[in-house]
């Protein structure tokens, strides 16, 4: 039952998401023919006008995936508020599933979504610096050692660390929405959706607020408890505690949009 | 006769304000009943309670001896006062639909039922008219081979023919070991399909029974019968 109510939570937005991943796809095809005519024509006398144009398509371009990614998450966030919290909750909430199954569906959904927007525009963006960063490689490919690069990057920033903070991160961004149109459309009599981006703005500013002052508090006891130097210092702890506040925040939202979806929604 | 529904001292609270109240009701197998109330009952939040879509603030709820879940939901076949269809989906997306989660849809009758109808199976439901819709809603609850149907207010809103149609689907197609709950206010248009009759008003019970001795025993119809009980105005 569980792998029926993904596909049809799939496919349900599958249509507009797929036609505008292939618009997105476009745009970057665009954008890289710009970008290497740009590229070709920088040092040409005559031709400025027409590479300031390209650089002003390529701006626009750049602002359309934005937006595609925006709109690609908004289309999958209505059709979450439209099958739970309107008339078809009516049919949702008599399958024979558990809210569970119907949360975790949804949920699913959304992060596969979210995936394929993030290769969608990794292809796009990839087709616009293609030209520069081959370019660049051309010059400097034959000279640069590759593995002492990356030894360098885990030292400034360490793999596992980040692989922690990129799950955290994603529970957190998966569940924060879905539950503020859930207690957006508990709480708002008229004009639900719009109550849902206050309480999803409120809670974004609660958990930023305390993030930074246990963060800033950590920073500080690090430093003052050194005698001998008075450096700031940002340890291992201190980049961890957004990832684990993040994390509770996902978790405990999720639990308490069950809570609210079984025992107070009334459609 | 086996017992399809059970409450056992069922209350629903809205802020502090009770919609049901302390209601022990048993339905017998095999039969078509009418859940009977004035607007504002407590009739919609009887059934939306039995489907799964509200929790009792107090009180069960079994069907087929089974406390409501998922277990349930499995055996209700629920058709809501409203329409509650994806309606950017096509007719055969919507039938899909309903063959992927529940094991007990019957394809085969519902598609002679729409060709019946002659709803084309390729149109969104949202181009369909009101009318249609709901019979198309109709078609696919009653295609189901479920223990307990809920129809709440199947025939509220339509033209006397759509009435008649809606009525005969109910009568027709619903499996003669299954029980019916049809909640109306609708007396008279359904008082021929039915077996039994339940009065509910301000949550609770006001009488129940088979119609056929009710009508022996009063004399009068259940239409004339619910507007005695439930007259809120001088005679004229």
């Amino acid at each position: 039952m569980f792998a029926k109510l993904v596909k049809h939570e799939f496919r349900s937005v599958s249509k507009p998401l797929t036609f505008l991943s292939i618009a997105a796809v476009a745009a970057g095809l665009i954008g890289s023919l710009l970008m290497w005519y740009f590229l070709s024509n920088i040092d040409i006398e005559g031709k400025e006008l027409p590479s300031i144009l390209a650089i002003l398509m390529l701006v626009g371009i750049y602002i359309s995936l934005l937006a595609y990614s925006v709109a690609s998450m908004i289309i999958i966030y209505y059709r979450f508020y439209k099958s739970k919290f309107t008339d078809e909750g009516y049919l949702t909430f008599t399958l024979p599933v558990s809210t569970h199954q119907i949360l975790l569906s949804s949920i699913l959904n959304q992060l596969i979504w979210s995936a394929i927007i993030s290769v969608v525009l990794f292809i796009c963006f990839g087709l616009i610096l293609a030209p520069p960063v081959s370019m660049v490689a051309k010059e400097i490919g034959g000279h640069m050692d590759w593995g002492i690069f990356f030894q360098e990057l885990d030292g400034l920033f360490p793999v596992g660390s980040f692989v922690i903070t990129t799950i955290c991160g994603e529970v957190y961004s998966l569940v924060l929405p879905l539950l503020s149109i859930t207690i957006g459309s508990l709480v708002a009599k008229k004009h639900k959706i719009l109550a849902s981006f206050g309480i999803g703005y409120g809670i974004t500013m609660a958990v930023s607020t305390l993030t930074s002052f246990i963060t800033i508090a950590d920073i500080i006891r690090q430093t003052f408890a050194n005698d001998m130097y008075y450096e700031p210092t940002i340890s291992m702890s201190s980049m961890l505690i957004p990832s684990m506040i993040m994390l509770v925040v996902g978790v405990g939202g999720y639990f308490l949009m069950h809570y609210l979806i079984e025992r107070k929604l009334n459609i | 006769m086996d017992i399809v529904l059970q409450t056992s001292n069922l209350s629903k609270n809205y802020s502090g304000i009770r919609a049901l109240n302390n209601l022990n009701i048993a339905l017998p197998s095999g039969k078509i009943i009418g859940l009977l109330g004035p607007n504002g009952s407590g009739k919609t939040t009887l059934i939306k309670l039995i489907a799964g879509l509200l929790t009792p603030t107090e009180g069960s709820i079994e069907v087929c001896g089974v406390p409501v879940g998922p277990e349930t939901k499995s055996m209700i076949s629920y058709l809501p006062d409203r329409v509650y269809f994806n309606q950017s989906q096509t007719v055969e997306q919507l039938l899909n639909y309903f063959q992927d989660f529940y094991a007990d849809f019957d394809r085969q009758r519902a598609v002679s039922m729409l060709s019946m109808l002659r709803i084309p199976m390729n149109v969104k439901f949202k181009t369909l008219s009101k009318g249609a819709r709901e019979k198309v809603q109709l078609a696919l609850v009653m295609s189901r081979r479920a223990k307990l149907y809920l129809l709440d207010e199947p025939i509220a809103g339509v033209d006397p023919a759509a009435r008649d149609f809606i009525l005969h689907t109910i009568v027709t197609n619903y499996d003669p070991t299954a029980t019916v709950l049809i909640s109306t206010h609708l007396i008279a248009d359904v008082e021929p399909v039915l077996d039994e009759f339940l009065f509910i008003n301000m949550g609770q019970i006001i009488c129940l029974g088979s119609v056929d001795d009710m009508r022996d025993k009063t004399g009068k119809t259940l239409d004339e019968l619910f507007r005695e009980v439930f007259k809120c105005l001088p005679s004229l």
